[in-house]
């Protein structure tokens, strides 16, 4: 009936943590700075360190670590690809031969870096969708693109978009389940058939869920014109994002173990 | 030729933390030509019910046999029962896809291997049966009134030819008018030798059309007969789950009081029934 | 509260029109049944009310402001709110407090009264508990209850409930009616659209429409006792109703009797 695990990449879960209570846009901040680390380095060394401060954090957001790595469940196929790839193009000298395919030296290297990258970028933006909710999500990136209003960047309509796009996720879910299993009780075959034919059969399932679409915009549009919007003029918040010191302190804190972990690696 | 139902249950996500129990040890035949309803609130298990009966949904334990075909066989058999038993989903415009009504009656058919000139012929035939004129068989499905995509979607599933249908609260939604008028319809069904499944938590719809009444509470069966026997039981005691209409339930309050007067739908009966009591 | 003047509204490319030469006056402080077969023109109705939708011809006051002048539309919707009829497609947040807050956030109003007029709100719909639920998860007649608290929120005069049970089942659209009760006792001016008679024995009016024409209007017991029209305007006579009318009839029962369920029995029953 009603799936409760909609929001599974990185559902947020609420609790009372320091990081939970830091401003979202410290955390996007935060976590673009930690990415831009991640890329920058090179040695395999480097990762434990951002394993080991991947463990910090999550002691310090009240979330087990196990919850953490299951965020990276649906992408773990992606990252092997990627490390795959890496692994199997990359010359240089060769360390394993069986046939047309070779592992080099500096496959195994480009591998294990590009892999482990793809995994901590994965693990930390989870990160952020797990301590922050949507409406702060939202907000904070709102807060973030408006300077960007002034040469016509929409940033508000944007949030506005989010925020009702993930409302309406768990609700399409069902929605869907409905429709296929009405098309489902009239006859109709999604399993059998060559692709083609299978991608046909899903037209009964996919018109009936554009319409519904379409009619929820108008409805939805009527709504919230009854109820005043008129886009982001004047609008308040009933939560206003407050940026306190101990954003400050944290974004400092993460800019200079980033500074630190970049020296020490371009040392090594 | 009837549906049996034996001691079905319905557990879903099994072992996980959202396991429910949405079906315990529901027993119901449905005999073709007959009207049976399902009454329940919300969560009673109704629509789990429903699905079953088209094989959308396999027994946890139980059984659920359609004209002899266990809805457990393998993929071959489970489509016959799927064709034999057709299910009209609450709100079924939410299904309507074709571009015109003429595709959209076909697509049944088309499914289950209709030649094209028996598609051509059960088109016309249940459309005349739903009251839907010819001409719009070239109109697109979404310009349609309310009350005619309604009765097109019910065409729709009866063009396959099932020899039962499911209807989940048909009347969702409309008038007093319209009602009246695609209940009529409907009933004219039973005559066809159709079995006919109305899934409701309208009682005294049930009461008023069916030949057997089921109640669900939260899964279980708490009542199984005739409209008439219904009626005798609450007499003797409240049946749970049941929302009473609010005549049966001025029924209820006069007889808490004292006056012996029957459980009837009928207001004028009620009322000639209390003006003799009180005037004697 | 609301006054139309000869209005008429034809849908655009449409060949006939959805309101033809209505004449309504909604007073401060009434429940106003609007009620009519499907397709009467009552959903359109309740959109000419709060400014969704413009006359094509007549003109609309709504709170002494004209409904064509764009200039006052924010000042008509913030005191005229509306309960739309599908429970989904009006709620735009993820969590019920946010979705409340929606409306004074439009209005601009400071965090403060924000937070306020949420919890005051969904007091009022007995949704105090469900503050901080997903939105999806909340059944059809708790989604509706949200949308009414949303619009309370704006602390309208006057909420225009467009249909607002029909997809809900007993339970849910008796709980809705009991929160239209205790707003009207506290002087809100309900306009209730609806086709089911069995929703209206607490209406102070009934306005009946049929084919976009306002076919009767006038108090309860006038509707009842004109029911030999009822078949020619789509509507249905509720058993109770039917009952009382014969206990009238035979003088067992008062001409005043609400036919409501519990007027019968504490009359009946003593």
């Amino acid at each position: 009936m009603k799936f409760l695990n909609h929001l599974t990449l990185g559902q947020y879960i609420p609790a009372e943590s320091p990081v939970h209570r830091l401003d979202p846009r410290c955390k996007i901040l935060s976590v673009v700075l930690l990415l831009a680390g991640i890329f920058l380095m090179k040695h395999p060394v480097a990762f434990v360190s951002w394993g080991v401060f991947l463990i910090i954090l999550s002691s310090f957001s009240r979330i087990p670590i196990r919850v953490v790595i299951q965020g990276a469940r649906p992408v773990i196929i992606l990252v092997l690809f990627t490390a795959g790839i890496h692994l199997f193009l990359t010359r240089g000298v060769i360390l394993w031969e069986w046939g047309p395919l070779s592992i080099t030296k500096e496959g195994v290297v480009m591998a294990s870096r590009m892999g482990l990258r793809l995994f901590f970028l994965v693990l930390y933006a989870g990160f952020l969708t797990l301590t922050t909710s949507p409406m702060e999500l939202s907000d904070g990136l709102e807060r973030l693109f408006r300077p960007f209003q002034r040469i016509g960047f929409p940033a508000h309509e944007m949030a506005m978009m989010m925020t009702i796009a993930l409302r309406f996720i768990p609700t399409l879910f069902d929605e869907t389940d409905r429709i296929l299993r009405a098309q489902l009780a009239r006859g109709a075959d999604l399993e059998h058939g060559g692709l083609f034919r299978r991608m046909k059969a899903f037209i009964p399932v996919l018109v009936p869920l554009f319409v519904i679409v379409f009619q929820r915009a108008e409805d939805l549009a009527q709504a919230m014109e009854a109820r005043c919007y008129r886009g982001g003029t004047g609008r308040s918040r009933m939560n206003p994002l407050r940026w306190k010191i101990a954003d400050t302190l944290a974004m400092s804190g993460i800019l200079a173990i980033v500074a630190i972990f970049v020296l020490i690696d371009m040392g090594a | 030729m009837s549906i049996r139902v034996d001691s079905l249950c319905h557990v879903y996500h099994p072992g996980t933390p959202l396991e429910t129990k949405a079906l315990s040890g529901v027993d119901l035949t449905v005999e073709a030509g007959t009207w049976v309803a399902v009454v329940g609130q919300t969560g009673s298990g109704k629509s789990t019910l429903a699905q079953h009966l088209n094989a959308l949904l396999v027994p946890t334990s139980g059984s659920v046999v359609v004209d002899g075909v266990p809805t457990t066989a393998e993929t071959s058999a489970l489509r016959s029962v799927r064709r034999k038993v057709g299910l009209v989903f609450q709100y079924p415009e939410h299904q309507l896809f074709a571009e015109s009504v003429s595709e959209e009656m076909a697509f049944g058919p088309r499914n289950w291997k209709f030649t094209e000139e028996e598609i051509h012929e059960t088109t016309r035939k249940t459309m005349s049966l739903l009251g839907l004129p010819e001409e719009l068989l070239s109109r697109s499905p979404f310009h349609l009134s309310g009350g005619q995509k309604r009765r097109l979607c019910i065409a729709s599933v009866l063009a396959s030819r099932p020899d039962y249908l499911v209807l989940d609260e048909p009347t969702a939604g409309m008038d007093a008018p319209g009602r009246k008028e695609l209940l009529g319809l409907l009933k004219g069904l039973v005559e066809e030798k159709i079995g006919v499944v109305h899934i409701t938590h309208d009682l005294e719809l049930a009461l008023a059309l069916a030949d057997q009444v089921i109640v669900l509470e939260k899964g279980k069966t708490v009542f199984c007969g005739s409209p008439d026997s219904l009626m005798d039981e609450l007499l003797e005691r409240p049946i749970r789950g049941l929302c009473l209409p609010p005549i049966l339930e001025l029924v209820s309050g006069l007889r808490d009081y004292g006056y012996p007067v029957p459980y009837t739908l009928d207001a004028e009966m009620l009322a000639l029934r209390l003006e003799r009591e009180i005037r004697s | 509260m609301c006054a139309l003047r000869d209005v008429s509204f034809t849908y655009p490319g449409a060949a006939t029109p959805a309101l033809e030469d209505v004449d309504l006056s909604i007073r401060s402080g009434e429940w106003v049944a609007l009620i009519g077969a499907n397709g009467s023109g009552k959903s359109t109705l309740a959109k000419i009310f709060n400014a969704l939708l413009i006359p094509t011809r007549g003109d609309c006051f709504a709170c002494g402001f004209r409904t064509d002048r764009e200039e006052n539309l924010w000042a008509i919707r913030s005191q005229i709110a509306m309960v739309f009829q599908n429970p989904d497609n009006q709620i735009v947040a993820s969590v019920v407090e946010e979705d409340v807050a929606f409306g004074p956030e439009n209005l601009g109003l400071p965090p403060v009264t924000i937070h306020e007029r949420v919890l005051k709100c969904l007091g009022q719909v007995g949704l105090e508990d469900k503050r901080r639920t997903p939105t999806y998860a909340l059944s059809g007649g708790q989604k509706q209850r949200l949308a009414i608290a949303g619009a309370l929120a704006m602390e309208p005069r006057c909420l225009v409930l467009d249909e607002a049970t029909a997809m809900l089942d007993p339970q849910g659209r008796e709980d809705v009616l009991e929160i239209l009760r205790n707003l009207h006792k506290k002087g809100m001016t309900l306009v209730h659209i609806t086709h089911r008679l069995d929703e209206i024995l607490d209406a102070t009016r009934v306005v009946v429409l049929g084919k976009g024409r306002i076919s009767w209007e006038g108090d309860l017991s006038g509707l009842f006792a004109a029911q030999d029209h009822f078949e020619e305007w789509g509507l249905e006579m509720p058993p109770l109703v039917r009952f009382s009318r014969l206990l009238q009839e035979w003088n067992l029962l008062p001409k005043d009797c609400l036919p409501t369920l519990k007027e019968l029995l504490e009359v009946l029953c003593p």
